[in-house]
Order: C-alpha cells, then structure tokens, then sequence
C-alpha cells in the first residue's frame, strides 16, 4: 500500500519557464498528458455566413456557442459564437477550435444554433485552419508558452479524466508571471493558437487570427460554452492565461524566492494511481519550522464519482493544503480548500462539474485544527474547525492545584493516525476520499523546537511509516500540532 | 531525513467513514422463516406464537385465555 514518490528540481536561479517545465515533468512521470494530435483547428472564417437570421430580429442578438450540424470534412468539435444585429451577422469569433479540419472546409448549422430557432434557415460557414498539431506526445503540454521576456507563460495540461465521454479530458491550465507562483485554471476545451489576435468586429474580410505581438490579448484561451463551460465572453481577455486580466481558480504560492532550488514532490497513491498530491519545497532555504520552506501543495482532481456522469458534466477542481494559524498563539490548523469553480473573479463564476457547491466562491474551505498544541488543552478553537480526537490524560485533569489532581483515565488515551479523509469535509455527499495512504497526523513530541520537515518519516510501527508532506505545529515548550503525510511502509 | 517516533502515536483508523450509522433495512427483524396464519406471525415453534416482536416481550396465553373470537391475535384475556 505504499506510495510513490518522485522528486523534480529545478536549480537556484530557475526562470519562471522552469516552473512550467518542471510540472511538464512531473506530469510525464504520471503518464497524464493525453497523447491526442489534435491538427487541423480553427483558426477564422472566409466570411460571416451566407443567411441572415430569419425571422427578422430586432436588436443585437447572441448565440454563443453554435455547433455544426454538418460539415463537407471531417473536423469535429469546433464552435461559434455569432453576434447579430437585427437579424443580420455582425461578428463571428471562433469559440472552440475543434480539430481535424481542412483549409475550405464548409460547415451547416441548424437553425437555432446560430441563427433563430424557428422560421430561419440555419448558417453556414467556411473555415480557415493551422496546420499546428497540439497534443503529439506523452512528454509535453498540450500547448505550452515559454519565453523569458515580460509576457507570461503557460502550460496546458490535457487530462484524460474517462474515456469515452463527451466531457471525459479536462485542460488544466498552469500561468506564470513570476517564479514564486502558478496559476491555475481548468476547462473542458482550450483554443491553444497562440500570437493570434481577436475578437473580430469588423465586416471587412478575412475574419482571420493574425499576430499580435502585445497585449491585451484574448487568445489562447478557454473554450465553450459561455457560463457552463467557460466564464467569460469570447471576446473577454479573462479566459487568456497570457493576459494580465486571466482568471484564475488559485494563484499558488510555491516558492519564496527563485534564488533557491526549488523540489516538485510528487506523491502518488498505489491503492488508486490517479490520486496524487504535489507539493513545493525548497530544501537549501534555512528553516526551523517545515511552514519556512514547504509552499503549495496540491491535488488535482481525477476521479469519477456516482454523483455525476461526464457526459453531462467536467470535472474542473483542485484541492488546496495550506497551513494555518502558523504562529505560537493558536491551535495549528491544515486547511483543504477545494476550488470548483471559483476563480479569482467569483462574481462572474458559474461553472459545471462541481460548481454546485461553489456556483459563486471561490474555494470551499476545510479546516483541520489540532487538539493538543498551543501549550493548554483549553485553548479556544474556532468552532467550525474539524477537530482531531485526542485524549491524553496528562492534560484531561481537573484543575485542582490545591488538593489531589486527578485525570481522566489513562485508559481513555487516544492519538490514531487518521486515514480515510474526504477531499473536503464541507460538501456533501463528498465526491471522493483520499486513498488510504494519506493520512493526518495529530501529534504531540516533548522535544521543544523540533523542525519536522518535509520528506521525514514518522514512524508509527515497522509495518507502518509514513512521510512527512507538509504540516502546521507549535514549538515553544513541546512540538506539537498536525502533519499531512503518505504513507511509505 | 530525520525519523521521528512518537510514543503515544497508533495505527491509523478510518476517520470518515467508519462511524456507525444504522441503514434503514438492515435494523429490520429477518422476516424469512415467519409464517402467518390467520392474522397471527409466529416464528419457530408453536409456543413462539407467545414473542411479540413488536414489544420484545413474551406473554404466556394458558389454556382458556386465548380467544375464542376476533380477528386480531393474540390479545390476551380469557
């Protein structure tokens, strides 16, 4: 039942591209980029369609995720957004760049799709493409940015969640603008045709990409439809991870400064592969305390659950395990914070998979809190922090300073190691708990000022040790507090 | 990397999942081997007709106290 478990350095120095590379890494380790060869996207129209919307509608009209009924090809999964006034075509944006094309191709629209549902006689459109393949290997991105200047980098991760479902990959996206932290963003499709310029407003053709050397940029970027696959408009410049305007579930601290090699530690459950946790650790930074050079650390969701099916569905979120309450004063916390489909502009936030939970926040917040540190017993705690049952008897005694102190019964001590943990304990019915080698350690150690690091074991019995991953303890009088670990033995 | 033991540390338990929780159906009385004559359960020997499974009690109904008419059985009296 032990875990796997790799470790991804980049040196002192690195640039923020490396951050992308090391992840890259990673994920090939993980076997996790889908090998797809996607060629033949979308990459503009000839001109904005041949039918006016008929019946004849007043006013500006919208259909923003138009998909094909036919084509003369073979190309699949490319949609529209057509924007109308008074029933005329305005402006056409490719939407989803789809894959398998050709140069002329010719596809037929419904009507509905992108014109009125009834009384009209459909679209049709003719398509330009790139000849770019996306996808080609299991060693790289999907579709990757990196460069040293200003404009940021990025990565995406295609993700084969289940096969053989309309929503069965997900892209995860990674953004960088600097090297201390990653961006990260999900959808069900990307447009991955980077120096490409939109949106298009003007009736003049060709309505083509063309490079675009500065911003505000507005491709790459998440595709589909508008407010359950993606959040933003196709013409916005919030779902383009080059922009300074991207969106973002979480923008993750992993490093305190890139003058320090820099470790991506992987963790991977062996009871179920696709389970695995992340997290940054800068291992030549001095520290006395694991919360001095332990950053982000991270799950990204690959599961399938009963709860929904995706066909319907994609599945788009992280988990997030972050100490809390780092300094002496309090009881030390871990908190597991799930991004659905929140991101940093949670006002605009509504979302598919998991967004039930999350349709306007940004992150479901978990927190675990330590009974035993902090130097007291009756040390105030939050009351809406998932508590860890821990008795001891040294410190369950009735107070009685003056005459005889007596404690609960020894008998009654308890300080397990607790395994089954749901990815969040604040969402019900919880999707998915961790595999049973991860573990949350509540621990008391009488040596004061202990540095429990990332990558040290614990060791509970010879058929029983785990590693340290990351964790939140106090350390002025005991070292006591809560350790996130994997189980090695 | 260091090795830390701590004495008061057990194996680990199942934190979320092994609380005991009662499934409706599961608390209902095995139903199989009851056989039902006439409005009255019984279970077993002729005797058992004296359980109610209902209450958990055994009421003893003597000779001359179970009745000669009715249809809800047994219900005592004489």
């Amino acid at each position: 039942m032990a875990i796997s478990t790799n470790t991804f350095t980049i040196n002192a120095g690195y640039a923020k591209s490396d951050l992308l590379t090391q992840l890259e890494t990673a994920f090939t380790w993980l076997g996790w980029h889908d090998k797809c060869d996607h060629t033949g996207i979308v990459t503009g129209i000839v001109d904005l369609g041949m039918y006016q919307d008929d019946p004849l509608m007043d006013g500006w009209t919208h259909y923003k995720h138009a998909v094909q009924y036919t084509s003369s090809g073979v190309g699949t999964d490319a949609s529209f957004w057509v924007q109308r006034n008074s029933g005329n075509p305005y402006s056409v944006h490719v939407n989803q760049c789809g894959y398998g094309y050709t140069h002329g191709e010719y596809l037929e629209f419904l009507p509905g799709e992108a014109t009125a549902s009834a009384g009209s006689l459909g679209w049709g459109c003719t398509v330009y493409t790139s000849n770019t393949s996306y996808g080609t290997t299991t060693s790289a991105f999907y579709d990757k940015h990196l460069e040293s200047g200003s404009t940021r980098n990025y990565g995406v991760l295609k993700l084969k969640v289940q096969d053989n479902k309309k929503y069965g990959s997900t892209y995860r996206i990674f953004s960088v603008d600097d090297t201390n932290s990653i961006k990260f963003a999900s959808g069900p499709s990307f447009y991955p045709y980077y120096n490409s310029s939109g949106p298009w407003t003007s009736n003049t053709p060709p309505y083509k990409h063309t490079a675009q050397t500065s911003g505000p940029y507005y491709y790459p970027r998440i595709s589909g439809d508008h407010y359950l696959d993606c959040q933003h408009e196709v013409s916005s410049q919030y779902n383009c991870p080059i922009d300074n305007s991207f969106t973002y579930q979480t923008d993750l601290t992993v490093a305190s400064s890139g003058s320090y090699q820099l470790d991506l530690n992987v963790y991977r459950s062996n009871i179920d592969p696709k389970f695995v946790v992340f997290s940054y650790k800068q291992p030549t930074l001095s520290s006395t305390d694991i919360v001095d050079n332990t950053n982000g650390t991270f799950i990204l969701h690959n599961f399938t659950t009963d709860i929904w099916d995706l066909d319907d569905v994609w599945l788009g979120g992280l988990t997030t395990i972050l100490p809390d309450n780092t300094g002496e004063t309090y009881n030390p916390k871990m908190t597991f914070r799930m991004y659905c489909g929140g991101t940093s502009a949670p006002s605009l936030t509504k979302r598919c998979a998991e967004s039930a939970w999350d349709r306007h926040n940004d992150g479901v917040i978990d927190d675990y809190c330590s009974m035993v540190a902090s130097g007291a017993d009756d040390t105030y705690i939050y009351n809406y922090s998932t508590r860890m049952y821990n008795r001891d008897s040294n410190y369950d005694i009735n107070q009685n300073s003056a005459g005889a102190v007596k404690s609960v019964n020894s008998n009654a001590d308890y300080n397990a190691v607790i395994k089954g943990l749901p990815l969040n304990g604040k969402v019900l019915p919880c999707p998915k708990y961790m595999p049973d080698d991860f573990v949350i350690i509540d621990f008391d150690y009488a040596t004061p000022e202990a540095n429990i690091q990332q990558g040290d074991t614990i060791t509970i019995s010879g058929s029983e040790v785990y590693t340290v991953i990351t964790g939140n303890y106090t350390r002025s009088t005991r070292t006591r507090g809560l350790l996130f670990c994997a189980r090695t033995t | 990397m260091a090795n830390f033991t701590f004495p008061q540390l057990t194996t680990a338990v199942v934190g979320f999942a092994s609380t005991i929780h009662y499934q409706q159906g599961s608390d209902v009385p095995d139903d199989s081997g009851f056989t039902v004559t006439i409005g009255t359960r019984r279970k077993g020997q002729i005797n058992a007709v004296n359980y109610n499974h209902l209450t958990g009690k055994t009421t003893s109904f003597q000779r001359g106290k179970r009745p000669g008419t009715g249809v809800l059985y047994p219900r005592g009296g004489g």
